[in-house]
């Protein structure tokens, strides 16, 4: 089992609102300085307790997680963290032009010196407001942008880009990436028809945030669709991104997440006419009322046993929850390097 | 320069309304279809047989297009055959002539872009098959193409069209590869306009079709 450091960037000002967009006068413009350094800190932390990978994501409006700009915050990763894969996961394609996408992954590739993975997403319900892209195209887009992505990585000579979504006269990425032929690319497999985009460009299959049935259910997906492809993913070739406390004890990490519950659906407060428009996932998908993995490290241990039995080889884990503190999250990062990681890595 | 009314991809004519004639030069005879009128553009078409296609018909509302059925052999080398081509075209007062090979047409239209180069305007290759190393002396005459060329690929196109736009790349001189997306080997057929549209801009701008004339300006 490979496991990556989802860096939650938490802001750490005073909580706001859970609608969205969340106005930007209440960001506390020196919280927002001190949630940069503590990210950076964490980090470090990460790397220093070898995990695989440390990982961002691009997230739009809200306090939830602060990187706008993903490709920024790994322009930055690739300074301070030393051993760790530099993961991207992910920009979001709806939102982006694939081929500066494209150029500035493979220019963190080279500063990185082949270090960088990637995840295409297109992003949740609510950010594709962000720009004003249209939703009921969100998903075409996001596939053309990745099959636009791999070719501007491997063509040998410039090209002339006719898509449905996107139209260039003139694409020719400088750097290459170091990698080669290019970083290890993840899709989103969160919905039946991306599973099957994903088997058909034989990339990585990327879950986030779904349930253990819905988690068997997809890689099962994934595979019978790869073998109509004619290739045999194996775990590895599966990620999975979720939430995870651990404590001393099942009773100390029950006690520090059971306070709150997440719900994931950030156009939950917008009127029906937005919410039918934007497709947003029903809600009592998007309800949790605990991390994925909790408790103590033997439970935790047999929680990601369950994992992979499911399929799942690579975690890419956030050691957040509300109401848990920064040195409580970097409590529970330490005990899972220490007692669960050196258990599950044979996996 | 003349200009095209958009959408120009949607306007055509009748695929049924064309002339029939032959084109002869010592002894050499091929048929040919003609329709349009305008710059003449001459198409090699993918397969034996007279036929005015979807292509051919669309490109007539706006050029003089004369399509020609050149059989696979029988008639002489490639180059040869070329010569009397160019030769016969100027006796039906062809002089000047935009080039389009569809397949397997595309080493007929390169044989013709580089045997009569001060003829040909602009040179459009859609899904060529040059399969490295079959063809080796049209290859090693890429480097003599004079035309602004334009070489269209379908992304799912396994046929072996993406080596051979590769090829044409990087050796013809002034030649820019375009990959129209979620097509095969049939572009035209899978994505019309996708196909239409850049062979038109080409067509009219030669390489200055690179350059985009679509306003930013969203309320003035």
């Amino acid at each position: 089992m490979q496991v990556g450091f989802l860096n939650p960037i938490s802001y750490t000002g005073t909580p706001t609102t859970t609608s969205w967009p969340v106005p930007p006068e209440l960001c506390d413009r020196t919280a927002a300085s001190e949630t940069m350094r503590r990210a950076r800190e964490q980090l470090c932390l990460a790397d220093t307790l070898g995990f695989d990978w440390v990982s961002v994501s691009e997230h739009h409006y809200s306090p939830r997680i602060l990187a706008p700009s993903p490709m920024i915050y790994a322009g930055a990763m690739t300074e301070v963290v030393k051993k760790a894969k530099i993961a991207v996961l992910g920009p979001l394609l709806p939102l982006s032009n694939p081929v500066r996408v494209a150029e500035e992954l493979a220019m963190l590739d080279a500063m990185s010196e082949g270090r960088v993975m990637v995840l295409f997403l297109r992003g949740t319900a609510n950010e594709i407001l962000t720009y004003r892209s249209n939703p009921a195209e969100a998903q075409a887009v996001t596939q053309e942008g990745i099959d636009l992505i791999l070719h501007a990585w491997t063509e040998p000579q410039p090209f002339g880009w006719e898509g449905r979504y996107f139209n260039y006269r003139t694409v020719s990425v400088w750097p290459r990436t170091v990698q080669d032929p290019h970083p290890p690319v993840f899709s989103s497999g969160n919905s039946p028809e991306s599973v099957q985009f994903c088997a058909s460009r034989r990339l990585n299959l990327a879950l986030s945030f779904i349930r253990l049935p819905d988690i068997k259910q997809r890689v099962e997906l994934y595979k019978e669709a790869a073998a109509k492809e004619g290739w045999e993913p194996t775990a590895r070739n599966v990620l999975y991104r979720f939430w995870a406390h651990v404590a001393e004890s099942d009773e100390v990490a029950e006690r520090n997440t059971s306070r709150f519950k997440v719900h994931m659906g950030l156009a939950r407060h917008m009127s029906n006419a937005v919410r039918e428009s934007l497709r947003e996932s029903p809600p009592e998908k998007l309800e949790f009322d605990r991390p994925f993995l909790c408790g103590s490290p033997s439970t935790v241990i047999e929680q990601i046993g369950a994992l992979r039995e499911a399929g799942v080889g690579m975690m890419d884990i956030a050691f957040v929850w509300p109401g848990l503190s920064y040195e409580q999250q970097c409590e529970s990062m330490q005990r899972f390097a220490t007692d669960v990681l050196p258990q599950v890595r044979e996996l | 320069m003349w200009c095209i009314d958009a959408p120009h991809v949607n306007k055509r004519i009748n695929m049924n309304t064309y002339a029939e004639g032959r084109l002869e030069d010592k002894g050499f005879t091929i048929r040919y279809a003609e329709s349009g009128t305008g710059q003449p553009v001459i198409v090699f078409p993918a397969g034996d047989g007279l036929r005015f296609d979807d292509i051919a018909a669309t490109l007539a509302a706006h050029y003089r297009v004369i399509v020609l059925d050149v059989p696979d052999s029988g008639l002489g080398n490639r180059q040869d055959v070329a010569e009397h081509i160019g030769q016969a075209l100027t006796r039906i007062g062809v002089e000047s002539f935009s080039v389009i090979g569809m397949s397997h047409g595309t080493t007929r239209a390169l044989a013709q872009a580089t045997s009569t180069p001060e003829h040909v305007h602009r040179l459009v290759l859609v899904s060529p098959l040059l399969a490295s190393g079959q063809q080796p002396q049209l290859e090693a005459r890429l480097s003599d193409v004079k035309a602004p060329t334009l070489v269209l690929v379908g992304t799912r196109d396994r046929s072996g069209s993406r080596e051979a736009g590769h090829l044409c790349r990087s050796r013809i001189p002034t030649c820019h590869l375009l990959l129209v997306y979620d097509t095969g080997q049939a572009i035209a057929s899978d994505r019309r306009e996708a196909c239409l549209s850049p062979i038109v801009e080409f067509l009219e701008q030669g390489e200055g079709f690179i350059v985009s004339r679509e306003s930013q300006l969203i309320r003035p």
